[in-house]
């Protein structure tokens, strides 16, 4: 049985000093097995056979592969590192074969990886689909008061101010973003004058072809200090709360924070360049360096895209 | 290089040589001989056994004879190796490097005269 074992281990080895001396620790084997009786005997050299391969094959594989040559251009000085070149056996094709098949499993494994955003690993806790940010704002979310969407015009019809939330109706319908009849007729009512503008009612497609949600915009007049409402959604399009939205212009910083449907207002902007922070929990989550709002401006979404992008879609300008 | 393997000279190489500085001896008679000198504590594998004997002879510490003729024919071929005349010197330097260190480590007493 210790023989068979050892035909075995002596595979390991390398082919040069297979050819060299596997008849004679094979014979050195059977000499022991022969002299070697009983079970403790027996059990002892079972363990100095293996305990032998572990220590052995390096010093074999040494053996095979070590044996180099200082090149001629080396100094082949002590301590000074120098070419060497192998001389006696080259690696076998085996070793190249296996060594190109792992390499280039390497190379797929890694070029997936690299292919796949890092947004789309799955997060402990998360469904499998969802990027870490949105994972947050998914905890968060249910860490609070169940979602409920928030229509009639009592939700819609608060007053707001510079860095204080706004309750508006529930942009992104996830589930219900059906455009009937009575889901526009709630929005009506926030159709009001906003900052001295003229409303209108946009139909937006959403991912569904068969859907549209409607959005309010509003048109200001040139050169006047206008308000601009979103609602910072997930990537999935749903709302986000308590997350502060920053605007860092020229002004200064303002500061909204979003309300239990997502929904922001900022009031009193003039026209220009904004840079746009979304903080959550403490951290900052998304950054968009420059914003533009200009005189004409709508209801906006921002959505919480992966890698901290924030997406800024406007009627118009969504797919 | 076989003579960069050998410096520091391992044990397993220097009980070897040992074991044929006293004669001409096959790879189990040196696996044997190696396993009296230790006591017991040194048992040689055929792998580590024949990597050292490799080694040696690469650095031709050691060489392959044809089998004395005193000794009968069996059926298993046996090589059997005699330490050459730079071997002999090699463990005789080294063991002379291990009586240094005998000396100093009695003279800090830390082994006693029996040892030696």
């Amino acid at each position: 049985m210790s023989e068979k074992m050892y035909i075995r281990l002596l595979r390991l080895y390398p082919s040069r000093f297979r050819k060299e001396y596997e008849g004679e620790a094979l014979q050195l084997i059977r000499d022991r097995l022969r002299d070697e009786t009983g079970f403790f005997k027996r059990a002892r050299l079972l363990w100095d056979l293996v305990a032998d391969v572990l220590v052995g094959l390096p010093q074999a594989n040494r053996n095979s592969y070590g044996a180099t040559e200082a090149a001629s251009l080396s100094l082949n000085a002590e301590g000074i590192p120098s070419f060497k070149v192998l001389v006696e056996e080259p690696i076998g094709r085996g070793s190249i074969l296996l060594g190109g098949t792992l390499s280039l499993a390497t190379i797929v494994a890694f070029g997936f990886l690299l292919s796949r955003s890092m947004a789309h690993l799955p997060v402990p806790g998360s469904n499998g689909r969802m990027s870490p940010i949105e994972a947050v704002v998914e905890r968060l979310n249910r860490a609070t008061t169940p979602d409920t969407p928030i229509s009639g015009p009592e939700e819609v019809s608060r007053s707001t101010s510079v860095g204080a939330s706004e309750r508006q109706p529930r942009p992104w319908p996830a589930a219900a973003a059906s455009t009937s009849k009575s889901h526009a007729s709630a929005l009506l009512p926030e159709s009001g004058n906003v900052a001295g503008g003229q409303n209108h009612i946009v139909s937006i497609p959403t991912r569904n072809p068969n859907e549209h949600s409607l959005y309010l915009t509003t048109q200001l007049r040139a050169g006047e200090p206008s308000a601009w409402r979103g609602t910072l959604t997930d990537a999935f399009g749903r709302p986000v709360r308590l997350a502060e939205v920053h605007l860092i212009g020229g002004h200064g910083e303002l500061m909204a924070r979003t309300a239990v449907d997502g929904s922001f207002a900022f009031s009193e902007l003039t026209s220009g360049d904004y840079e746009v922070v979304v903080v959550l929990g403490g951290r900052e989550v998304a950054h968009l360096k420059a914003l533009h709002l200009s005189a004409i401006s709508s209801r906006s979404r921002l959505t919480l895209a992966s890698g901290g992008r924030l997406l800024v879609s406007r009627p118009g300008k969504l797919p | 290089m076989p003579k960069r393997k050998l410096d520091p000279l391992p044990a397993a190489a220097f009980q070897i040589m040992l074991a044929l500085a006293g004669g001409d001896l096959h790879g189990y008679a040196v696996m044997r001989q190696v396993e009296e000198q230790t006591g017991g504590r040194l048992r040689l594998g055929p792998g580590t056994l024949y990597g050292s004997i490799q080694t040696l002879l690469e650095g031709k510490l050691i060489e392959e004879v044809d089998r004395p003729e005193k000794i009968e024919v069996r059926s298993e071929r046996r090589r059997y190796y005699r330490l050459t005349v730079a071997g002999r010197k090699m463990a005789r330097s080294e063991a002379e490097k291990m009586a240094d260190v005998l000396r100093v480590a009695r003279t800090r007493k830390i082994l006693r005269g029996d040892y030696v």
